[in-house]
């Protein structure tokens, strides 16, 4: 039976165990794609900051690039954190905190910070006292991409601080890693000032509002739903989907995190059906086919 | 699964560590305007000026990445 056939959504099983059943078919592989970016970009913007240190390379064209490599430097992190790169294989576990770091190194995070707050954005997503990533709410884009430089939801980190004796060390040791980078940052632009602001601190910031705009504000809008199958939506945007790194998709994430992103359009098609019985938001709008498709248009808050 | 056995600390780098991470919380804001702030507008000024008396312009960077490294500490945010 065709799973993501529209016409066959009454005749076919919708119970939770079969949903289950199809979510786990795309599950528990090595991630190598994400593997192949979280170290690519790292090893790339690297090589970008030396080169615009050393004038082979003129600053503007290393602010783009590093711009590039900022933006796409949180996902392979992301799914590294929900042992997506190994697919929970023990013997590629390793690669999981491994990448996962590596990979943060331009936004200047730590994975264990990363790690535990975003392990809590999914147990409390939209939660204002709860969800780490609270912050990202706002009427306008703007006010997403100004709010994301003005710290964490410090209420839900308080809360979860006090609660949570293993967040606290992740946090602990996150934190450790992040006050060593900003310790580099302020070296490097002390030696290098103008290479610093623009292939570092720059792009950093910028990949900062880009991320939490289309990785947390437009997936969770209007923010104040709660549940499993209503906290997130499918969404389209005016702009091709890969340039958004498929987080239209994002919903079959928060559904099933252990689905590798990848292997996210054709999970959406397969999911479909469930989605629409289930009345997640805009599941009404997922086309039968979301492979290759570059998903445009302007979905309704 | 492996079990790894972690060896907690010393007892005087965890006062050190959590000492350091106390003063960037309490002074990192003030510090990142002087450092950060201050020697880009350094590297700015000297771009812009080359003539100009190099000490005045790093001492004026210093100063205005120092006020606004104040500034943003009492409001609580950059921007």
């Amino acid at each position: 039976m065709d799973l993501t056939s529209a016409h066959d959504i009454t005749e076919i099983d919708l119970s939770p165990k079969a949903e289950r059943e199809v979510a786990r078919q795309f599950m528990g592989r090595v991630q190598w794609e994400m593997v192949l970016i979280g170290t690519g970009q790292a090893l790339v913007w690297i090589t970008t900051f030396v080169l615009t240190i050393l004038g082979t390379i003129p600053l503007w064209l290393g602010f783009v690039i590093a711009t590039v490599c900022c933006c796409v430097a949180y996902l392979p992190s992301h799914e590294a954190q929900h042992g997506n790169l190994s697919g929970r294989q023990d013997r590629w576990r390793w690669l999981d905190p491994l990448v996962g770091q590596l990979s943060l190194v331009p936004l200047a995070l730590g994975y264990d910070v990363a790690r535990v707050t975003h392990l809590k954005h999914h147990a409390h997503t939209n939660d204002p006292d709860q969800d780490p990533d609270y912050k990202a709410l706002g009427q306008h884009w703007w006010e997403v991409a100004l709010a994301v430089h003005r710290g964490p939801n410090e209420r839900a980190l308080a809360h979860h601080m006090a609660s949570d004796a293993r967040f606290r060390a992740g946090l602990m040791r996150g934190v450790l890693v992040i006050k060593l980078l900003r310790l580099v940052l302020l070296v490097m632009v002390v030696l290098f000032p103008l290479p610093t602001l623009l292939v570092w601190w720059l792009p950093r910031a910028i990949a900062q509002s880009y991320l939490f705009l289309f990785f947390s504000w437009e997936p969770h809008r209007p923010g104040t739903e709660a549940g499993r199958y209503h906290d997130t939506r499918f969404w389209r945007f005016p702009v091709p989907r890969f340039f958004l790194q498929s987080m239209p998709t994002h919903v079959v994430h928060h559904l099933y995190p252990t689905i590798p992103h990848w292997d996210e359009p054709k999970a959406l098609e397969a999911l479909r059906p469930f989605m629409i019985e289930r009345g997640v938001p805009g599941a009404d709008e997922i086309p039968d086919r979301v492979r290759l498709n570059p998903l445009l248009g302007r979905s309704p808050i | 699964m492996t079990n790894l056995t972690v060896e907690p600390a010393p007892a005087g780098v965890v006062r050190a560590l959590t000492g350091v991470i106390g003063h960037s919380q309490r002074w990192g804001m003030v510090w990142f305007g002087v450092v950060f702030w201050g020697s880009v507008l350094n590297a700015i000024g000297t771009e812009v000026w080359p003539d100009a008396d190099s000490l005045a312009i790093g001492a004026a960077a210093a100063a205005i990445g120092l006020v606004g490294g104040v500034l943003a500490k009492v409001r609580g945010r950059w921007i």
